[in-house]
């Protein structure tokens, strides 16, 4: 009796004990982690308006299209259930105009304010991405329409880079060009998990297997030549996400999101400056959808999923609270 | 100035020395029950290897809200100014991802009475166990203690009512074989319990 007693206790212990042998971290390293929710759940961030010292952040939420700064959660810019129907938006600085499509299928331009019905792609199951492609969700590998200049066009417009699928579930990368064929890029090792658009140029950082390429829009090939570091942390779900930015000397960085925190990449000397960003490391657990720079600044917007929207600021190796 | 505060602590002292002298209320075989409930102040997680976190005090760097405390505790004399029992608490406290932390320990309690006038006690409690962590659908058996400062003052001669003030201490342990980074996240996590007291003995 008392030999099972003791039996039971033991593994009633273990039991308990066993419990978090499967989790990634540690309790008190969670709770020390963990960040503010800000009650938005941002589905898509399309930048940020520049007017002096003033900035607005855009970003689509699970709630509809949404402007900065403004109370508590921003500005709604398409009302109603209009608004609330939003799957996918693009916002062309330069007319600037919104164009956003929903669950219909229906593709809109929002200019000062007003609404305007541009077509019904229903039969494409259109969705607008951050970068100006209208593709079709169900079908990755079909061309996809570009959108710019309140219009929306098949062929796409000149230098437009997207991540596709190309019918066999690996994801390949392309740049497209009006009145030619898309170009694909080659020498993938791995599936891409994501590119970010560098700043000035008309260059791209393309990331495959744990490496970084930077290639431009007629320069197609990941090789030796075009490879800026290798040996990053592993991609987080839904692919790294990387800004490009200068400190006062001019010097050209690459901030990555991995899936344990930031490094930061000297782009002109092709090394790695900071593996795992110190100031940054709050954010190490955080779902980060998107992150561009605030003007010609070294701020650095982040913008994530539940938590909101963060401005780090490179020089000064601060980072605020959620802004929304 | 300094002069008239030492006077003035010496005074203090001499004046509290009576209830630091032999005499005894409680006999061997006294017994008492606690109920105490009140609030947990998050003091520090001390993170014991890793490059990139160290010991982290305050709401804002272990990212913890003040919570709440409760307890139960029996407890025997085994001396005339020594009582041993047990104790089970719990204690919860949100994180800024707005997720409960809780810990319930279990723990063997040794209380000292260095005063005790029979109207009033002053306990210094010792607690030593294990507790259960939980966070997020993860949980942890981790070892406990706890040490606290209880002033007492009985309204009744069964019932009083006190403060208790003190510290706690996890420690979460993960060896060089844990799964995932958790190697380098072994910690201590530390509160501050400040709780009333109501206090039954016979």
């Amino acid at each position: 009796m008392k030999k099972a007693t003791i039996i039971t206790i033991v593994a009633a212990l273990l039991l308990i004990v066993s419990c978090n042998v499967d989790s990634e971290h540690g309790i008190y390293y969670q709770v020390a982690t963990s960040q503010p929710t800000s009650g938005i759940s941002i589905i898509q961030s399309l930048g940020c308006i520049v007017e002096g010292e003033d900035v607005t952040h855009i970003f689509l939420s699970d709630d509809g299209l949404y402007s900065t700064p403004s109370t508590k959660g921003g500005t709604e810019l398409v009302p109603g259930s209009q608004g609330k129907n939003i799957r996918g938006a693009y916002f062309d600085i330069n007319f600037p105009v919104f164009i956003y499509s929903d669950a219909t299928g229906t593709v809109y331009t929002l200019l000062g304010g007003e609404s305007t019905e541009l077509g019904n792609y229903a039969d494409y199951k259109f969705e607008i991405s951050s970068n100006g492609f209208a593709y079709n969700k169900d079908h990755y590998a079909s061309v996809p329409y570009g959108v710019k200049d309140a219009a929306i066009s098949n062929p796409r417009f000149n230098g437009q880079m997207m991540l596709s699928m190309d019918g066999t579930t690996k994801a390949k990368i392309y740049t497209y060009n009006s009145d030619e064929e898309p170009l694909s890029i080659t020498g993938l090792t791995a599936n891409a998990t994501g590119f970010t658009v560098a700043k000035g140029a008309s260059s791209y950082f393309v990331f495959n297997d744990k490496s970084v390429y930077e290639v431009t829009d007629t320069q197609t090939e990941l090789n030796d030549e075009t490879l800026v570091v290798s040996g990053l942390e592993a991609a987080p779900t839904g692919g790294y996400k990387a800004v490009q930015y200068s400190d006062d000397t001019n010097t050209p960085y690459l901030l990555v999101r991995t899936s344990k925190g930031f490094t930061k990449i000297n782009t002109d000397e092709d090394e790695v400056v900071e593996k795992n960003v110190q100031f940054l490391s709050a954010l190490n657990d955080v779902v980060v959808l998107d992150m561009y720079t605030i003007g010609n600044s070294s701020k650095i917007a982040i913008v994530t999923y539940a938590n909101g929207i963060r401005i780090a600021d490179m020089e000064n190796k601060t980072v605020t609270d959620d802004i929304l | 100035m300094r002069k008239h505060l030492l006077f003035l602590l010496l005074i203090l002292l001499l004046a509290a020395l009576p209830a630091f002298s032999a005499e005894y209320y409680y006999e061997k075989g006294d017994t008492a029950f606690t109920f105490s409930v009140g609030v947990d102040f998050p003091f520090f997680q001390g993170f014991t290897n890793n490059e990139t976190k160290g010991f982290e005090f305050g709401i804002n760097n272990t990212h913890t809200y003040v919570g709440g405390y409760g307890a139960l505790s029996y407890e025997s004399f085994v001396t005339r100014n020594l009582a041993i029992g047990g104790e089970i608490g719990y204690a919860f406290n949100n994180s800024f991802a707005k997720k409960i932390l809780t810990t319930i320990p279990m723990t063997a309690k040794l209380s000292w009475y260095p005063v005790q006038t029979g109207k009033f006690d002053l306990i210094l409690h010792a607690n030593a166990g294990i507790t259960v962590i939980r966070y997020d659908d993860n949980r942890f058996l981790a070892p406990h203690i706890k040490l606290s400062v209880n002033p007492v003052y009985y309204i009744t001669d069964s019932w009083g009512i006190g403060l208790d003030a003190g510290l706690w201490a996890n420690y979460e342990h993960y060896g060089k074989s844990a799964s995932g980074s958790k190697s380098t996240e072994s910690a201590f996590g530390v509160f501050a319990p400040l709780t009333l007291s109501l206090i039954y003995r016979h």
